[in-house]
């Protein structure tokens, strides 16, 4: 019975001393967290603004913090407005994600231009925010994306959306689609797919609603601006 | 024991990388730059010390049916504490080590240092033990990435070395690359310590 007693005893101060670890553990993370939260948002921020000023063109004003959120399906997109002299909106960034990634949510910016009509829309180019593809395969999705000059960047990932139109067609992985304009990267059809996948996705709802996220950004442009 | 001697040992004699071979996975993926070689070497430095502290504290509190899932435990925190610090205060580094950083949890040496050494020894020993190898870590890995980075990118630290008109070894940033480069300082610090011992 005592025998008994003691292996129980044991159990329970192993049990006692896994749980006071792990939550020693959680306290440790949690106080951390804290004390880093606000510096990751504005790093994030920061990897935002650079982003958003690399997928619009060149001569049009952006202000980051001016934005609109919609929801485009199932999930929420940030839009901002690339403003040209005249204070209207030629080019519209979009931060989406896929969870159709090989390892979890991908982010992606991507620059729309074309906006007169929905027939001229067109990819203007993308960037990758995060992701966590694997190094080496998924992971070239991230290769050259600081460069603003597609020719500098032979090849690499982003340059593949570059100025291309938005139509089921072109975007889409050449291995599904024998027209589309987009060549998987080697062992990573899976992240190219995902991207693909965003990129036409977010670019068939700007092409649908246009005018709509013409006006919306255009009158948040207006209301923060008054501030 | 001897402070000096157990710092050392994980600089030449029990080198992480070029001695035991060990976590070989970021050694080969992540050298392609002398700047991300440093920023992955000193984050697992950091890891390594303070789990071995950690480990070395609550040694003798822990059973030792559950030692192997609590040191996890341990790595895996401070693993997510370098994540989370990295992201605030050097983002463009973490972009480019990206899944490298939470990778930290599973290299081996971490945990070959908790179960080998901080397990059974003092916190203080442990510290150095664990700067010791974390250091020699960070070196290999830096000797590795400047390298790769000087022949197969033409650069060091990202400012350029060629002269016009030269090309860098492309090769050398691709994973063979790393695998040839790892085989001759494997190869040159094994002549040396021959050579010592035949001397001495």
């Amino acid at each position: 019975m005592s025998e008994n007693r003691s292996a129980m005893m044991e159990n329970i101060k192993t049990v006692l001393v896994i749980v006071l670890i792990a939550g020693g553990a959680a306290a440790l993370l949690a106080m951390v967290k804290l004390a880093t939260a606000d510096a990751i948002a504005a790093a994030e921020l920061a990897e935002t603004k650079k982003g958003v000023s690399l997928v619009m063109p060149k001569d049009v004003k952006v202000d980051v913090t001016k934005t609109i959120e919609m929801n485009n399906g199932e999930k929420a997109e940030v839009y901002y407005a690339g403003l040209n002299d005249a204070g209207e909106v030629t080019a519209i960034a979009v931060k989406t994600y896929s969870k159709k990634g090989y390892s979890g949510k991908i982010g992606v910016l991507v620059g729309y231009t074309g906006l007169e009509s929905p027939e001229t829309l067109k990819v203007n180019r993308i960037y990758i925010l995060s992701h966590a593809e694997t190094p080496g395969l998924g992971a070239k999705i991230n290769v050259c994306q600081q460069e603003s000059d597609p020719e500098k960047c032979d090849g690499a990932f982003w340059t593949k959306y570059w100025q291309l139109p938005v139509d089921e067609t072109t975007l889409s992985v050449t291995k599904d689609n024998p027209n589309g304009a987009i060549v998987a990267i080697t062992s990573a059809t899976i992240s190219t797919r995902a991207i693909t996948g965003s990129v036409l996705e977010t670019g068939l709802f700007v092409k649908e609603n246009l005018d709509k996220i013409k006006a919306e950004l255009l009158k948040a442009n207006a209301a923060q601006g008054d501030k | 024991m001897s402070a000096w001697k157990e710092f050392m040992k994980g600089i030449w004699e029990q080198n992480p990388v070029f001695r035991l071979v060990l976590g070989m996975c970021p050694v080969l993926a992540v050298t392609t730059s002398a700047i991300d070689a440093i920023g992955m070497g000193l984050s697992a430095t950091f890891v390594l010390t303070m789990s071995n502290l950690s480990v070395s504290l609550l040694r003798k509190g822990i059973p030792p049916r559950v030692r192997l899932p609590a040191f996890i435990v341990i790595i895996a925190t401070f693993v997510t504490i370098v994540d989370m610090v990295l992201k605030a205060y050097m983002f463009d580094l973490h972009k480019s080590l990206g899944l490298f950083i939470p990778l930290i949890v599973v290299n081996c040496v971490i945990l070959g240092r908790a179960e080998a050494f901080a397990s059974k020894n003092k916190p203080i020993f442990s510290i150095i033990d664990g700067l010791g190898m974390g250091l020699g870590f960070t070196l290999a890995l830096f000797i590795l990435g400047s390298i790769r980075e000087v022949l197969g990118n033409g650069t060091i630290f990202g400012a350029s070395i060629l002269a016009e008109g030269m090309d860098p070894i492309l090769l050398f940033i691709l994973p063979p690359g790393a695998f040839v480069s790892l085989g001759f300082l494997i190869a040159g610090m094994n002549a040396i310590e021959e050579r010592r011992k035949t001397n001495g």
